[in-house]
C-alpha cells in the first residue's frame, strides 16, 4: 500500500468527525435551554476537522488544477470559521 | 555528490511530509477526544479549548508539510516543479498565518480556554455561550 492509498482514508476519517460532531450540535441544540449559538459553536469545531481534513489530503496531491481546489476549500472553510466566529461574537455582545 | 544529496533528500521528503499528515491526524484524534469527554460530561473542556488544540496541531503539521516543500525545491530539476511546489508552498504559508492568527486572537479574548485540561473559562466565546446550559454533576 502507497503512501497516497493509505492518505485516503486516513483524510476520510476527520470527514467523518466532523460531520458527527455538527450532526450532534444541531441535536443538541434541540434540548431545552439551546440556542443557534450552541449549534454554531459545534459548526465551527466540524468545519476545522473538515480543515484539517483537506490539508492531510493536501500532502498527496501532484497536479496544480487539484492543489487549486484543494486549496479553494481551505479558504473556504477559513472564511467560514471566521465569518462564524464573527457573528458568533456579536451574539455575545448582543450588538 | 550532487547525485547523492538528491537521492538522499529525495528519500527525506516523504518522510517529512508524512510526519506533516501524522501530526495532523493526531491533532484530530486528540481534538475528538477532548470533544467527546466533553459532549460526555467527563472533563469540561470548551469548543474553543478543543479548537485551539486542534489549531496547534495544523499549524505545527503545516509547517512539517512546508519544510517538504522547501527540501523539495533544492532536488527540483524542471521551473515547472519549482513553480508548483511554490504554489503549493504559498498556499500553505497562507493556511499557516492565518492559523497563527487565529490563534493569537483566541488566547487573547479568552487566555483559560488555551487550557485543554479543561481549567475555569473566564472569557472566550465558548465559554459566554456555555453558561446558560451549565448544569451541576448528577443534574438532567
Amino acid at each position: 500500500m502507497t503512501a497516497v492509498e493509505l492518505i485516503g482514508p486516513v483524510a476520510a476519517a476527520p470527514t467523518a468527525m466532523a460531520a458527527l460532531v455538527v450532526a450532534v450540535g444541531f441535536l443538541r441544540t434541540l434540548l431545552p435551554g439551546r440556542d443557534a449559538a450552541t449549534s454554531a459553536d459545534t459548526l465551527g469545531l466540524g468545519l476545522e476537522l473538515l480543515l484539517a481534513a483537506g490539508l492531510i489530503r493536501l500532502a498527496t496531491v501532484d497536479s496544480l488544477a487539484a492543489l487549486g481546489a484543494v486549496a479553494a476549500v481551505l479558504i473556504v472553510r477559513s472564511v467560514a470559521v471566521a465569518g462564524l466566529r464573527h457573528a458568533l461574537r456579536r451574539i455575545v455582545d448582543g450588538t | 555528490m550532487e547525485e547523492a544529496i538528491r537521492d538522499a533528500v529525495g528519500y527525506v521528503i516523504p518522510v517529512v511530509e508524512a510526519t506533516g499528515a501524522i501530526v495532523i491526524a493526531a491533532g484530530v484524534i486528540v481534538s475528538f477526544v477532548l470533544w467527546v469527554l466533553s459532549e460526555l460530561r467527563l472533563r469540561t473542556v470548551s469548543y474553543e479549548a478543543i479548537r485551539l488544540t486542534l489549531g496547534r496541531f495544523l499549524a505545527l503539521g503545516l509547517e512539517f508539510q512546508l519544510g517538504a516543500d522547501i527540501l523539495g525545491t533544492a532536488v527540483s530539476p524542471s521551473w515547472s516543479e519549482i513553480g508548483k511546489l511554490g504554489a503549493i508552498a504559498g498556499i500553505r504559508t497562507v493556511l499557516n498565518y492565518f492559523l497563527a492568527q487565529d490563534l493569537k486572537r483566541a488566547g487573547a479574548t479568552g487566555p483559560d480556554d488555551n487550557r485543554p485540561d479543561g481549567g475555569p473559562a473566564k472569557g472566550g466565546i465558548a465559554a459566554l455561550l456555555r453558561q446558560p446550559v451549565a448544569r451541576s454533576p448528577g443534574a438532567g
